[in-house]
């Protein structure tokens, strides 16, 4: 009780009050340009939080984080161009409506069911964490290393285009976790000679070459967006919200608990939960057929699923220190860089740290509504900003943050490398996050991969010897198995069809 | 057949042997049992066989060539990555101001902003960014030849 006041009373800080007005601005902004996305904002917000003590640096990353996550819905609705990749499940379906005269609603539903869903994810995140960080006390390096490799499969198989290729990403990301001292024995690996990696790829210079500079490469591979918003008077833009979330309170409530679980999957973050609440929402209708017309229950659903994986994705990051999803990945980072170590000790250790998040993630939820307004209102200034002037500034900040962290050029050519990297990746159709995934679990799995063997004397079998480690290890297998298995059984399928 | 993923594929096939060979020549544990060279191992032998199957599917007659990005844009991209390099090379040199300018000016000017729109802008950024870091974050940004 006491840590939640303290927790309270950090949010009450005018230094924070002001971090969290500033944090809005940065994402609704970043939000509703599209092409800048939440983690872009996130990774470039990273070298401000160095400067900050951890408990604004942690509430701005929430703030901005779900900030941007609802702008995202402004230009789908407007220009019919999703803002983040987490609008773009329902964009055709807002920018129906907004042609038709709707965009009112639209947007006021886009951001009462943002803010919504968002404190539902923040309910569902204390409870979740709180629970599971009892559980996660008992969990010994086999559970920990099974959680790790979970979760790094769970993101090759969610990939969109090529598991193959999002393998690959994710074997990169922990192959540059190898570089530097190993933990065994303190042997200097892939080093190069470099004096300056004996301690490992610093980890947000790297973050901020591959969120933020691959994400202007791009942004520029995209080619030359034009658009002409849709005139909204966004006058009354509240009218009627009231009545339409009444009638798919259901759906909301669906919607907010599937944000969630996506959220906790390590790898599935709110752009999924949006392609998933929307073909649940088309799959359970009672009017499938206004689908793609213009119809507002998917975006009800999307909306809520959305901003509530932001809270979920924060469950396996708090407790396990696992990332639910890229921005978390950041937020893990930035933990350590703080000397906040995430797993279930973080809870009893500085649980004024936690309240905090929590909190914010409330405070910063109930702001939307009022934010969001306002954003609303100057959208049409917002989506007049020049991207072609706003990307090369984004790269300076890229420059300037990454040098920011240890004054070092050394980190600008990390940062430069890293971009190299997802430039090629980006360029072939690699997804660029799982890579950064590999790169904050690349310790932690193999430390205690390690620590699991020598324990055991190498014996596998004791990876399968207590039962929540032999559970994790068989989803696990499972998860590697399942696209031989599908494919098996698909090709003895289509045999039997052309016999 | 898909060129550009039977060379991503080829690409990572050859740092998984790579890696694999480096790894060898690492300590390893007393008694005699893998050390630091286990992990990077396991990585190496994924990394090949992903390769294998990304190479593999690249050879399939129905999958055609389809890079969906205009070969302007994939240079311009590129371009960007050779700013930072110019950054990294000359900041010392030229101090902050002038490099950052320099720089978005460049590629402000690639992304065809008239100059008499980039120029102002590129250098009210570069002041801002100075004064934000510099002033405010105290991180010491080189002063390069306007001294400091």
């Amino acid at each position: 009780m006491e840590a939640a006041l303290s927790g309270i009373s950090h949010l009450a800080d005018p230094a924070v009050i002001i971090t969290i007005v500033l944090a809005s601005a940065l994402g609704l902004l970043f939000g509703a340009i599209p092409g800048l996305t939440a983690t872009m904002a996130v990774a470039l917000l990273v070298p401000f939080t160095f400067f900050m003590d951890p408990i604004p640096a942690l509430v701005a990353m929430v703030t901005v984080s779900a900030m941007a996550i609802f702008a995202g819905d402004i230009p789908a609705a407007l220009v019919r161009i999703p803002g983040t990749p987490a609008s773009a499940a329902y964009t055709d379906e807002s920018y129906k409506m907004t042609q038709r005269g709707e965009g009112e609603l639209v947007l006021g539903v886009d951001v009462v069911s943002s803010a919504i869903g968002g404190l539902g994810g923040a309910v569902c995140l204390m409870v979740a964490a709180s629970l599971l960080a009892e559980v996660a006390l008992q969990f010994t390096s086999f559970e920990y290393f099974w959680m790790a490799a979970m979760g790094l499969s769970a993101t090759v198989m969610v990939a969109s285009e090529s598991r193959a290729k999002a393998g690959i990403a994710v074997v990169l990301g922990l192959l540059f976790s190898t570089v530097g001292l190993d933990i065994t024995l303190g042997y200097p690996r892939f080093t190069f000679g470099e004096v300056e990696l004996l301690n490992g790829i610093d980890f947000i210079p790297a973050m901020i070459g591959l969120f933020g500079v691959a994400e202007v490469i791009r942004n520029i591979l995209g080619g030359e967006v034009k658009f002409k918003p849709v005139k909204v008077k966004a006058e009354n833009i509240f009218h009627g919200v009231g009545r339409t979330l009444w009638r798919y309170r259901g759906n909301m409530l669906r919607s907010g608990i599937l944000g969630v679980i996506v959220g906790i999957m390590p790898g599935a973050g709110a752009d999924i939960a949006a392609w998933l609440a929307t073909a649940i929402s088309r799959q359970r209708s009672r009017e499938p057929e206004k689908f793609g017309t213009g119809h507002i229950e998917p975006i009800v659903d999307a909306g809520t699923a959305n901003n509530s994986a932001l809270g979920g994705a924060w469950v396996p990051a708090l407790v396990f220190g696992i990332p639910g999803d890229s921005i978390t990945a950041i937020v893990i980072g930035v933990l350590f860089m703080k000397g906040l170590r995430p797993g279930p000790s973080i809870f009893s250790e500085h649980p004024d740290v936690i309240y905090a998040v929590y909190f914010s993630f409330i405070v910063a939820n109930l702001l939307m509504v009022l934010f969001g307004y306002l954003a609303i209102k100057g959208s049409t200034f917002i989506l007049r900003v020049p991207r072609n002037i706003l990307l090369p500034a984004i790269v300076m900040f890229c420059i300037v943050g990454a040098f920011a962290i240890n004054n070092s050029l050394f980190d600008v050519g990390v940062m430069l490398a890293m971009g190299v990297v997802g430039y090629y990746l980006e360029v072939n159709g690699v997804p660029v996050a799982p890579v950064v995934l590999g790169l904050v679990l690349g310790p932690i799995l193999e430390k205690n991969f390690m620590f699991s063997m020598i324990k055991s004397n190498w014996d596998l079998t004791l990876f399968f010897s207590r039962p929540v480690a032999a559970l994790l290890g068989l989803i696990t297998i499972a998860l590697w198995l399942s696209p031989i298995f599908p494919r098996l059984f698909g090709r003895s399928h289509r045999k039997a069809e052309s016999a | 057949m898909k060129v550009s993923d039977a060379i991503l594929g080829t690409g990572a096939i050859v740092l998984g042997i790579a890696t694999f060979l480096d790894t060898l020549g690492f300590p390893k544990m007393p008694g005699g049992a893998p050390g630091p060279a286990l992990f990077p191992q396991i990585l190496s032998v994924l990394l090949i066989g992903l390769g294998l199957v990304v190479v593999v599917q690249s050879l399939r007659p129905h999958t055609a060539e389809n890079n969906h990005y205009e070969p302007v844009a994939i240079l311009k991209a590129g371009a960007v990555l050779v700013f930072i390099a110019i950054y990294v090379a000359v900041v010392q040199r030229l101090g902050f101001l002038i490099t950052a300018t320099l720089i978005m000016l460049g590629m402000m000017l690639m992304l065809s902003v008239r100059l008499r729109v980039a120029l102002p802008a590129a250098l009210g950024i570069a002041l801002f960014s100075m004064l934000l870091f510099e002033r405010i974050l105290r991180v010491p940004l080189p002063p390069g030849i306007l001294g400091g």
